[in-house]
This record gives structure tokens, sequence and C-alpha cells, in this order.
């Protein structure tokens, strides 16, 4: 009788902790330099291909399994100090990696192997491990009598690092093995650390009437002593973090409650930071949650106005029962926004190695610093802004920095650099990518825009505007087309990719100084800051951080311009006026006596309406526009709700809100009102 | 359900290959993993969990006869925690019951593993 466990249930989680595997063997491996013999460095890039290759066999996922042992060969040749760390080795290595990678990517896909790629790839690697020469002089203890050479993970003696005595306590789950999780293969890694000392805990190991094979009851409390550290215990017992209750106690310093981590019932996810703790959640639940915490919010909102409309504010008691609530909800929907808040690291992470690459493939020599890796954003952000980022630093070393023949000729230092900082500014999170090369000639740019017809060379335009030009679409300022860039297509997109999340990129660049570009986020894109205005019985959502000013409408200001778009003066420019009336087929508000009957009449109270209309000016970075309004209510954060998942599309609007009193109010795309200012009618007719 | 059979052909198949921890034991086909003769039981080269309820079986019939048992560990090549820990319950439960467990040459993987998991003292074999 076979029990029948069904392993695809863990796949997911599978998939997820062998790419964090290869995250961190691609790091370390940009980490290591040629001649480098960095055990550490070595050991955290075996102990993941390790990790990976075992739990890819646990799973069945046999040719990864087979794959990783390769890579993990060589590994071990490298740390035994019987590989050389050449530059070729580490471009090998790296490119098994994305190897390594392509076929999780498959194997998730439910697609099929590039099989010739893979049997290139591990014939290199066969190769490379095949140079090695034994080193007599360095000794490895041999730990492990049932695996073969690569699988001990034996890691090198460091002898900086004193000998350590830790008592660990490992008690597995009743259903440990469901999760094809076997305490001996944890116990014999553990071996390959140091030296053991095993006791078995029996405690709750049932009479043999009672006794269920398919389940784990015993538990261990095991001494080890070696030059181990606490993250290499860890690393061991990963794969069952939360499947089991741990204890790892160091008892070289005689401490007795030291990181005591006890009752784990999630099934949680490898700690990259001991610091925290952290549980793989799906997104679709943090998203139900701060759908919920939304819903939540406008029910305060509600309840809060609804009070205040019966006079209730009177009474003490509920009037701080009111603010108690609020205060709490605030908190709460903080607190839930700040689970889907993600060091912006994670976008980093592909840059050192492109970083690498692009380097070696032009020949450059380019250093990157990166700072701020902390710096947490909104993870859907997050997943958004890695694409711009990535084309932003391609550029920086295809355009930007120079070779080194001439950095030398121009004064500059051979070695290029290129940073990024991530700070956080004013509820905003901005990205800085700076590059000390030989920045945009100004003069080349503007004579690129001309020749292409996008602007007339009696153009006016500062420094600035003419930065600017790199943003539109189909500009390339590149001698050569590369297949790094120089296709024109790309800062177009970087800019809208990033006008899509709600924010901003500006350049400032010197020529032979260097270029910046500076990205501006917002944290998240569940709430908005907004400013509430009216027109005719409609409110509307303005962003906040686009609006320049909110004037008092003057019609001497205005002009049209071809008889269709009306212009308003604002100081020295003239700024097209977006009518909401228009757009959305609003009816003009007329007092309840009025009777207007005759067209004049209608005429008479469009007129009296914009006389004490208000116009809101905004800034999208590009363009400045203004939005005529009834009236300005106020400034309030709004949940924003997709209008898409739960009416349509709307031109013009990027989404709705529920407002205190219960009713929905849009809020505005200003992006796409700006661009469409000249044809307010498509918006109307396509609405 | 397995069925205990007096006798049985004694396989002759040796170990060739060095059995590896890691090696998905789910993937393993079931097969009858004891062979008895008279109380003597002979454990198969692979035990893995998938085993386990079949040889759980086997061993519960072993038991009633009320005697000492003798098992043959000399061909095991793979033994997993969960078989480990089956011949761990079947060995108090014969303790408690006046009788014991007598192992025929069990195999280095088998003592190697028994250790690992802290086990050879209740095993008798430390």
């Amino acid at each position: 009788m076979e029990i029948d466990i069904d392993m695809t249930q863990f796949h997911d989680i599978f998939f997820e902790e062998a790419i964090e595997g290869i995250e961190i063997m691609e790091k370390e491996l940009l980490n290591l330099q040629p001649g480098d013999s960095d055990s550490e460095i070595i050991n955290t890039i075996f102990r993941a291909a390790h990790s990976i290759k075992g739990s890819a066999s646990t799973f069945g996922f046999e040719d990864i399994g087979k794959f990783t042992h390769s890579i993990e060969t060589m590994l071990d040749k490298l740390r035994n100090n019987e590989l050389e760390t050449t530059q070729e080795l580490i471009s090998v290595a790296l490119s098994a990696v994305d190897c390594l990678n392509n076929m999780l990517t498959c194997e998730k896909a439910g697609e099929s192997h590039d099989t010739p790629t893979i049997t290139s790839m591990a014939a290199k690697l066969d190769e490379l491990t095949s140079q090695a020469t034994s080193d007599i002089n360095q000794v490895v203890p041999e730990t492990d009598r049932q695996t073969d050479a690569s699988d001990r993970n034996q890691v090198i003696s460091n002898d900086d690092s004193p000998e350590q005595r830790w008592k660990i306590s490992f008690f597995a789950d009743e259903k440990l093995f469901y999760t094809g999780n076997d305490p001996l293969r944890l116990i014999r890694e553990l071996q390959n650390l140091g030296e053991l000392s095993i006791e078995m805990v029996a405690d709750k190991l049932p009479d043999f009437d009672n006794f269920d094979p398919h389940n784990c009851y015993l538990g261990w409390h095991i001494q080890l002593r070696g030059q181990v550290s606490k993250e290499q215990i860890e690393e061991v017992f990963a794969w069952v973090e939360g499947d089991c209750k741990l204890d790892i106690i160091n008892q070289t310093e005689h401490r007795t409650t030291p990181d005591r981590r006890t009752e784990r019932t999630q099934t949680g996810r490898r700690k990259t930071d001991k610091e925290h703790r952290s549980i793989r959640v799906s997104t679709d639940k943090l998203d139900e949650l701060l759908n919920l915490v939304g819903e939540l919010v406008i029910t305060q909102s509600i309840l809060s106005s609804a009070c205040n409309a019966q006079g209730l504010e009177t009474t003490e008691k509920l009037h701080e029962c009111l603010e108690q609530l609020e205060r709490n909800t605030r908190d709460l929907q903080e607190q839930t926004m700040s689970i889907r808040m993600l060091p912006v690291d994670n976008a980093f992470q592909r840059i050192p190695r492109i970083v690498h690459d692009l380097s070696i493939a032009q020949g450059k020599d380019v250093t990157l610093e990166l700072s701020g890796k902390s710096t947490e954003l909104d993870k859907t952000v997050l997943e958004k802004i890695g694409d711009p980022l990535v084309h932003l630093v391609r550029n920086a070393i295809d355009h930007g920095i120079e070779s080194p023949q001439e950095r030398a000729a121009a004064g500059k230092p051979k070695q290029g650099v290129i940073s990024i900082k991530a700070v956080h500014e004013g509820g905003h999170i901005v990205l800085r990518i700076s590059d000390d090369g030989k920045g945009i000639d100004p003069e080349k740019l503007l004579a690129n825009a001309i020749d292409k017809n996008l602007v007339h060379k009696d153009d006016n335009l500062s420094d600035a505007q003419i930065m600017n030009l790199i943003f539109q679409p189909g500009f390339s300022t590149a001698a050569v087309i590369s297949d790094i860039s120089g296709r024109g297509v790309g800062m177009d997109v970087v800019k809208q990719n990033i006008s899509d999340l709600g924010g901003s990129v500006e350049i400032w660049s010197k020529k032979d100084i260097g270029s910046t570009f500076t990205i501006k986020l917002p944290l998240t894109l569940a709430i908005l800051d907004g400013q509430i205005v009216t027109v005719s019985d409609q409110t509307f959502i303005i962003p906040l951080h686009s609006i320049s000013e909110t004037l008092v409408f003057d019609d001497e200001q205005t002009n049209m311009v071809a008889g269709k778009t009306e212009l308003y003066q604002y100081r020295d420019k003239y700024i097209p006026i977006i009518k909401l009336h228009e757009l959305f087929n609003i009816k003009h508000k007329t007092k309840p006596d009025a009777e207007v009957k005759q067209e004049e009449d209608i005429k008479d109270v469009i007129k009296n309406n914009r006389q004490s209309s208000l116009l809101v000016v905004f800034d999208t970075g590009d363009n400045l526009a203004g939005i005529l309004v009834d009236d300005v209510i106020g400034q309030q954060q709004v949940v924003i709700k997709s209008l898409e998942k739960n009416y349509n599309h709307v031109p013009g609007v990027t989404g709705a809100t529920i407002l205190g009193d219960g009713s929905v109010a849009f809020i505005l795309d200003l992006l796409t009102l700006s661009a469409q200012h000249n044809k307010p009618t498509a918006l109307l007719n396509t609405a | 359900m397995n069925t205990i059979k007096k006798t049985t052909t004694k396989k002759t198949k040796t170990a060739k290959k060095k059995a590896r921890s890691a090696k998905p034991v789910t993937k393993k086909k079931a097969v009858k993993p004891v062979h008895i003769k008279e109380q003597m039981l002979k454990l198969d080269p692979v035990l893995v969990i998938n085993n386990a309820k079949s040889l759980s079986q086997d061993f519960s019939l072993l038991i009633n006869s009320n005697q000492d048992i003798n098992i043959d560990a000399s061909g095991v090549e793979m033994i997993d925690t969960a078989v480990l820990q089956l011949l761990l319950t079947i060995t108090i439960k014969l303790r408690s019951t006046n009788h014991k467990v007598n192992w025929i040459n069990p195999s280095a993987i088998f003592i190697s593993n028994a250790s690992l998991l802290g086990l050879t003292e209740s095993f008798g074999l430390a």
C-alpha cells in the first residue's frame, strides 16, 4: 500500500525557494573577483546550489537536480582550492545560473527544457571541473560516509572564527513526511558542518497499535561543535521552517535564551534578515485584506458623516468613540498597507549582473554603488519599476560611461561609477540613477531633435526642455545603434511606465560630467491624497500631488484657439482648460427656482457658472493644464477602487472612490486629460 | 495489504550503488519489503516511507507470534526516518512483552542512518 502524497502542492514553494537560491548564487558570484578565494562567498554559493539540488530531487525535478549537481561539483572543486577563481569561471558559473533559472521557468510553465543549451552548459561545467587539480595542502574533513564528494556541505575552516557549541532542539511536526522532508537528510547536513552528538526523543511515539507510519513522532536534541554560524544551521532547516519546532542555542557564549524560535505554524520563507521573521503570504490574500480595510475606512467615514448630519457630534461619548474608531482605522490601514511594502533592494537585484555583463561586453570598467536598499515601497510599484531602472542603467553604460582610454584622456579615473540611490522624500520614494560619464551634449541633442522634426530650429528651448527631448518617442542620440540601446525605443517607454505608476522622471546632465535621472514614485497605489471638487452635482477627485494652484476663474483671461480649444492665460503661459461638463456630459447646475426655457437663458447659466468657477491648475511634468470646477470641497485621503473591475474603463478616469456620504467619486486621470486636451470630444465619444 | 508468506524466494540482488539521501522517496515504487522465513526477516535494500505501511502490517503479524524477531538488515542500501521510526516502535513493543529484536549483520548504511537519528542505543546496536 502506497501513501498518496500530492507533491505538486509544494511545487510553488519549491519554485519560490529555488528562485531565491538562484538570486543568492548570482549575487555572490558577482561579489567574487578573479583570484579571489573568499571561502564565505564560495560556501554561500555552494549552499544555495546544494539546497536547490536537494529539493529539486525531492520534488521530482530530476533534470534540475542533475544540472545543479554539475554546478555544485564545480563549486566544490573551487572551495577545495582545486580550481582557481578566474573571470572565465565566474562567467561560466553565471551562465550556468541563468541556464538553471531558465530550467526553473520552463518547469514552472510546464514547458520542455532547452536541452541543447543545457547540454552545452553542462559540458562547459564538466570541462572546467576536469581542470581541477588536487591540492594536497588543503585538508577537507570527510564526514559524510554516504554521499559523494560534491554532497559534502563542509565549510572550509576559517582560522579567524572560533569554534562554536550549538544546542539544537528539533521536533518535527507529525505531518513533516507529507512535505517530502526527511529529518535524516537534515541531520546529515548538520553532520557536514561539524561534530555531532545526537539524542533522540521519543516521548510522542505511540504504541505500535496506534502507530501511523506516515507520521513523524520523533524529536532530537543535537549538540553541534565546529566553526559554524547560526545562519548555516538555519540554512539547513530552512526547508522545514514552519513544519517543526526548532530551538538553536549558542552554548559557547553561555546564553540561556538567545533567539528562541518556537511554535511556527505557517510555512515560512527563508530568512534573509535574521532580525525579521517573515512568512510567505499570497498577494491575493493581501489585496483582499487591503480591500476589506478600505471598506472599513469608507464605513467609518460614512458613519462619521451620518452622525454629523444628525447633530450627534454633541454627544460627547459618541464623538470620542468616533475619533477612536478613526484612529484605529487609520492605524489598521497603514499597518495593512505596510504588509505590501518591500525593500527596493528587490528591484536592484538585477542591476549588478547587468553592469557586470555589459561592462565586460563593452570593454568598460564600471563600478556600481547602491544605497538606500532597505527603502520600502509597494510591491506593485516595485515590480513595475524594475524594467525602467534596468533601461536607465543599460543606457548609462552604453552612452554614458566612456572607455578606460577615453576616461584617461579626459583626466577621469579609468573606472566609471554608476550610482543608484533610493530615499523617501515627502511621501514619495525617489530613485536617483547617476553616472560620471560623458553626459549629454545639449547642442547635439537639439540638432538631432531638429533633424527629426521634433522641434523647430527657431524654437527657443531652455536646457531643461532640450534635455527632456530624450523622452520623445523615436528619439535617440546614439551614433551607432547597438544591441543595448540607441534604437530610439526606450526612454519614452521609461517615462510612460513611470507615469503609469503616478510618478515622474527628470533628467539632469552636463557634458563631460555625467547624468542623473531622478524618478519620483508614490509609495503605494492603494490610497491617494486627493482634492475633492464638484462640477454641477458630480464629485471628482484630483490627485493632490499634481495640483499647482487653484484660482478664481477669470473669463477675461481666456482665448480660443482655432475656435475649438479654449486656453487660459496662466502667468506667462497659455494653458488648456479642461471642462468636465463637456467631457462627461454633465448638465449645468441651475437654481431650484429658476425656469430655464430659452437658449439665451442656458447661455446665461453657463456664463454665470463660469464666473463663479474655480480653475485647478495641475502639472503632469510635461504640461500644465487647468480643470474648470464649480467648487473645491476639501482634501481627503481616498481609497482607490478599480473602475475596470467594478464597472467599465472610463477614459480620463483612473479609478473611483466612495466618499463619506456614500456617493461614488471619479478620480481623474490627469495624464490622459492633459494629453487629450485638444480633442475633448474624442473622450466624450469613447466614454 | 501485504500478505505474509512463510517462505519466499530470497532476493539475490546486491548493493551496487550508494544510497543517496536526496533521492525522491515518493518516486520509489512500492515493493514487498520483507521476506520471512520462520521468525527471520530479511529487509529489502530500499526501505522508504512508501513501504512503511506495508512493512508495518507485516510486522503486526509477527509481533503477535510472541517471539523474538531476527531482522536481517545486511542488504539495506537505503532507509529513511519513517522506516527507522517504525523499527523503533517494533523494538519498543517487543521489549514491553519481554522479547527483543536481534539484528543480523546490519549494513553500514543501516547503522549510519540509525546512528544519525540517535537510534543505535534503542536498537541495541551501540
